[in-house]
């Protein structure tokens, strides 16, 4: 199976942190369901034209907050859903993520119930379709 | 390799081709010939391959191609990335540069020597030139052909050695003009093993110099010393050089020339010349004679007439074409040009318009040209013919007339009796008058008067004892003075008055005149200045060509007691600068790096004093000396630790922001060393 | 062998007075892709040069393949692949030949290599070498010394020059080589996004002394950049050790750090002004503070506005 995306390198974001928000994303919106193989890393890594320690990097991660786990000698698949995170961490996560999306929305004079609203009929559309990043 | 050699054949072949084309113009233009200018600008164009417009082509144009085809070569090449792009790759240095140098020593060989083949070729090929060919008239043009070998290695060398142009990269070119000094040594042997020897040198330096990257102290041994010598050669021609200069720019006084000759009355007088012109005039009482014009002239003095005892070939330089053949001047108006051609040992004539053989004129008269053996052959004894008309040779002395192509025996030798030489004895009152002519032998001088019966003076002449004769005509009869040119001091100068019957009138000994030599300081520093080294390979050199024939010079050891202790205190001169130089050489020597190489150095540097100190400082390369951080005083860049206080040298600074993978692990900063 | 493909020991290089290469300790893992950092003239060149035994180290020693690098035989050589700076080829050589004529050198040579990155740069092997584009010349010159499948290649600002469609193929090409886990690349570059593409580990060179050797993850997360917005009354800020640059504006100053402590990132954070945020850096502005003008930095234009 392939993946359909690209990376941006010279971005503040390290390549690592892209392709892992890229499965992430795959993960959340259905695309990648549970027991489906993530490409090799060397597959995924000459795909991407990036070196395959980064692809490795991204597939730990991603193992580490358990969204896929690796069966030896067969490859890396996406694991059964779970929260392994604390609540601490959840929270920091959650605020990270607020914190960009006001930097974004801060200045469009949408007051925050509105946003509110449409944060609720936008949820469904995420699930739907691949957003383009 | 052989994809190396393919690759720089490929690349320089238009260059030798352009080159060759070049040449084969330069010699063309050198030897054309018109046989309405034959008597003027091209007075030489016949000796061929030894002309001195041919021999300007082989002389400058084979070095410049040679130096040209090797500075392209390794020069285009040399740009960083090209350079490490042709390196890097699983070849030795060494073979990098024979892969240059033998495709590009062969191209240039072939750039110069078909030109110079192809002249052989058609000047050998009759109907092409008015005058004979001989191999041996391709030694000069071969010569030049090894000087031009010394230049391309020279550019190979130079481009690769690490250092600045105007001293260590641009002197192997300077010590190739020593093989071109060698080239021009009259003794073929000689200048041959010059050459060879500076080729040699330069091969060597210029191969182990490629395989050590340009860097001396990683050259190996031999090709250290081939460069080292390099250097010496070139610091020689500097020397040169430079004296040269200093004798232009102050000029000392002109070289001045004491000799005996016969004033016009018929005295005796002793002439001293400086810049070939009459200085003073002194009659051997001492009286001085002043001239009637402004100055003297060579009408205030009686023509003599030498009897040369030299024999023909002695003192010709192989570049010249003297001992194979000489042109003989005729009467301008004869559609034959004549030639001494001693291979055949008659006069052969060649047609001007054909440019073919006409015929041979030998003792036995004419011949024609497909007949050579009917004209007999002869050996001249002398080299004057042009001038006097006369052949001597073993058997006797003839006088032929070329435009007529006759010959007549004017003399003959008696029994036992050898010949030594003979001339004409000048008139000057009348040019065309009847000529007389002098002859001298093993028991007598003659006199062959054109109006009278033969003279007998009773002169054995031995060669010997004599080093030169010269006869007078006076009008009381004969003198003659015999003399010893050559300053060796074996007999004095003999004056000897004959009267017109030939008997000796008187015979006095002439006090032998003492040239004023005067020794300027300036040969005195450059005497002294000539090393140990470089007189005791000279001795050598001596010795060994003077044992095979080639050098007149003897070996200084056996020079006579007087003589050679005046040359010995040069020598102790030159030991005590050998001396003070190898003790000033120890000084840079006590570095760590000469370590291994202190003898060698000191010997060198005591043969070869001041240039061999030159030669040292030159060749060797000399670290940056920068202050030590923890004593101050100075030290080599190369050596890790001080060579005052032993201290290392200190890790760059850090001040904080370096980034290394975890300070526990590999990559350890030097800080944390 | 030892783990490291590349040992260097005080290496140290001077041109004349200047020292170019600085008590050099660098360590190039075996199987890593190495890229080898630093501005124009801090010394990349001329290492690489000592590396391979072209230039002569002052002081210090080379080790490559575990050989001293001034004593490289023909067969260390041959398992040494170098792209020297500026694509250089024989322009009066045909494609075909150049190829020839390199293979000739080596005892092994893979035509399949060869011909796939001949094919990938569409060069046409009739064609002289001296009329490819540069690009094409770039691909010639990789597949030149991709096809003895050397266990280190060595590249020289491979990429300088080349157009982003040729720039791919090279970093595909580099890829491709450390397939196999034993091959090893050290190649120099400017361009920091195709770094942060294949690069394992960097080095920095600054002015011929090494800053940083390590993981490429590992640099872009040792320097860090804080943005302090107040509100005109700056806060007092003590010496900062790792401090790299400072930037101010009326109500903001921006500190980028390397190597910022626990202890120092607190004293940031605990200052009161209006806000503290942190700013993720691109590589190539992480690259740029690192190994730009220390200190206090302003614009460029600021500096020209005096100019008329």
């Amino acid at each position: 199976m392939s993946l359909q995306f690209d990376i941006t390198p010279g971005s503040p974001e390290p390549i690592y942190e892209q392709i892992e928000g890229h499965i992430r994303r795959q993960i959340a919106t259905g695309s990648l369901v549970e027991g489906d193989q993530l490409p090799p890393v060397r597959t995924l890594a000459e795909q991407l034209t990036v070196n395959p320690n980064t692809v490795a990097r991204a597939y730990a991660e991603l193992t580490a907050e358990g969204l896929v786990e690796s069966r030896t000698g067969r490859g890396v698949f996406v694991a059964p859903r779970r929260q392994i995170f604390s609540e601490e961490e959840r929270n920091r996560r959650f605020h990270r993520a607020a914190w960009r999306f006001f930097d974004e929305t801060a200045f469009l004079d949408i007051p925050v119930p509105e946003m509110v609203r449409r944060l609720e009929a936008a949820w469904p559309d995420y699930f739907r379709k691949t957003p383009t990043p | 390799m052989k994809a190396l050699f393919w690759k720089e054949f490929r690349e320089n072949l238009k260059w030798a081709i352009l080159a060759m084309g070049i040449i084969i113009a330069a010699m063309a233009y050198s030897l054309r010939y018109n046989p309405n200018e034959f008597y003027s600008f091209q007075r030489e164009v016949w000796q061929g391959l030894q002309s001195s417009q041919f021999l300007m082509v082989t002389v400058f144009g084979f070095p410049v191609v040679g130096l040209a085809l090797g500075f392209l070569q390794i020069l285009t090449e040399l740009r960083r990335d090209q350079w490490a792009f042709l390196v890097h790759r699983p070849v030795t240095r060494k073979q990098v540069f024979w892969g240059k140098a033998i495709p590009g020593g062969i191209l240039y060989l072939l750039a110069t020597g078909i030109p110079l083949a192809g002249t052989a070729w058609w000047l050998a090929t009759p109907g092409n030139m008015p005058a004979p060919f001989d191999i041996r008239q391709l030694l000069p043009g071969t010569v030049d052909l090894l000087t031009g070998l010394c230049f391309y290695f020279a550019a190979l060398l130079s481009g690769i050695i690490q250092g600045p142009w105007y001293g260590r990269r641009a002197l192997p070119l300077v010590a190739t003009c020593f093989a071109a000094t060698c080239a021009k040594v009259y003794s073929f042997p000689m200048a041959t093993s010059g050459v060879a020897l500076v080729l040699i040198c330069i091969l060597l330096a210029a191969a182990a110099t490629h395989g050590a990257a340009g860097i001396f102290r990683r050259t190996s041994g031999i090709g250290r010393a081939a460069l080292v010598l390099t250097y010496l050669f070139a610091i020689n021609v500097l020397l040169g050089w430079f004296w040269v200069g200093w004798d232009i720019v102050f000029p000392g006084k002109p070289y001045s020339y004491k000799d005996y000759a016969l004033f016009k009355t018929g005295e005796v007088v002793v002439t001293t010349r400086e810049a070939n012109w009459y200085k003073n005039v002194v009659t051997l009482d001492g009286r001085e004679i002043k001239p009637e014009k402004s100055s003297f002239d060579w009408q205030d003095f009686l023509n003599a007439s030498y009897l040369y005892l030299k024999p023909y070939t002695y003192y010709s330089n192989y570049r010249e074409t003297q001992r194979l053949f000489n042109q003989i001047y005729t009467n301008s108006s004869s559609p034959y040009l004549w030639y001494y051609v001693r291979s055949v040992g008659s006069f052969q004539a060649f047609s001007m318009i054909g440019k073919s053989c006409h015929g041979f004129l030998g003792p036995d008269g004419f011949a024609p040209e497909n007949d050579p053996a009917k004209a007999g052959s002869f050996q001249l004894l002398r080299s004057s013919y042009g001038t006097d008309d006369i052949v001597a040779t073993e058997d006797g002395v003839y006088l032929p007339d070329l435009n007529a192509e006759t010959i007549k025996k004017i003399f003959s030798l008696g029994p036992d009796e050898k010949m030594r030489s003979a001339t004409i004895i000048y008139n000057r009152s009348n040019n065309d008058a009847p000529k007389d002519y002098a002859i001298a032998t093993s028991r007598f001088i003659y006199i062959l008067p054109h109006d009278g019966p033969r003279i007998q003076i009773p002169i054995s002449v031995d060669p010997e004892k004599f080093q030169g004769l010269e006869l007078y005509r006076t009008s009381e009869g004969y003198t003659l003075i015999y003399s010893t040119w050559w300053g060796d001091g074996k007999i004095g100068p003999e004056l000897v008055k004959v009267s017109p019957q030939g008997a000796i009138v008187s015979q006095t000994s002439l006090p032998q005149l003492r040239q004023t030599y005067e020794r300027t300081w300036r040969m005195w520093v450059s005497d002294a200045l000539n090393p140990l080294g470089a007189r005791l390979w000279n001795q050598a050199n001596i010795w060994a060509f003077h044992g095979l024939g080639f050098s007149d010079s003897t070996p200084i050891w056996t020079w006579k007691a007087k003589d050679r202790n005046k040359a010995l205190i040069y020598w102790m001169v030159a030991t005590i600068v050998g001396l003070v130089c190898a003790g000033a050489v120890q000084v840079p020597l006590r570095r760590t790096e000469f370590k291994g190489q202190r003898l060698g150095w000191t010997l060198f540097v005591f043969f070869f004093s001041l240039g061999g100190l030159l030669a040292f400082w030159i060749a060797n390369d000399w670290p940056r000396r920068i202050a030590c951080p923890a004593c101050g005083r100075k030290r080599s860049v190369e050596r890790e630790t001080c060579e005052h206080c032993g201290a290392g040298w200190p890790a760059p600074k850090q001040d904080g922001t370096e980034i290394w993978e975890g300070l526990t692990e590999e990559a350890t900063p030097p800080a944390a060393r | 062998m030892s783990e490291y493909v590349i040992e260097t020991k005080g290496l140290t290089r001077y041109f004349g007075k200047t020292c170019v290469v600085s008590e050099l300790d660098l360590k190039v893992p075996k199987g890593s892709i190495f890229g080898f950092l630093g501005r124009n003239g801090a010394g990349k060149s001329t290492t690489i040069r000592m590396l391979l035994g072209m230039v002569e180290p002052t002081r210090g020693s080379a080790h490559v393949l575990g050989k001293n690098s001034q004593e490289l035989s023909p067969q260390d050589r041959a398992r040494i692949g170098y792209l020297p700076e500026g694509h250089h080829v024989y322009g009066w050589m045909t494609v075909e030949e150049c190829g020839k004529f390199q293979a000739s050198f080596y005892p092994h040579w893979n035509h399949t290599i060869f011909d796939a990155v001949l094919s990938h740069f569409r060069l046409d092997r009739k064609n002289k070498a001296g009329n490819l584009s540069r690009g094409q010349r770039a691909g010639l010159c990789l597949a030149l010394v991709l096809a003895p499948e050397p266990e280190l290649l060595i590249l020289d600002d491979p990429a300088l020059g080349l157009d982003p469609v040729a720039r791919r193929s090279l970093i595909q090409s580099m890829l491709y080589v450390t397939r196999k886990t034993d091959r090893t690349i050290l190649f120099s570059s400017h361009l920091l996004s195709d770094v942060e593409r294949v690069a394992d580990e960097i080095a920095v060179l600054d002015r011929g002394v090494l800053r940083a050797s390590c993981k490429l993850d590992t640099f872009r997360s040792h320097v860090r950049q804080f943005v302090i917005k107040h509100n005109g009354k700056e806060p007092p800020l003590p010496d900062f050790p790792g401090l790299l640059q400072t930037f101010r504006t009326d109500t903001e100053i921006s500190l980028t750090f390397a190597n910022i402590s626990h202890d120092e990132e607190h004293h940031i954070r605990s200052l009161e002004v209006h806000s503290i945020e942190e700013i993720q850096l691109s590589l190539e502005d992480a690259f740029v503070t690192y190994v730009g003008e220390r200190g206090e930095k302003s614009f460029f234009t600021k500096d020209l506005e005096g100019v008329k």
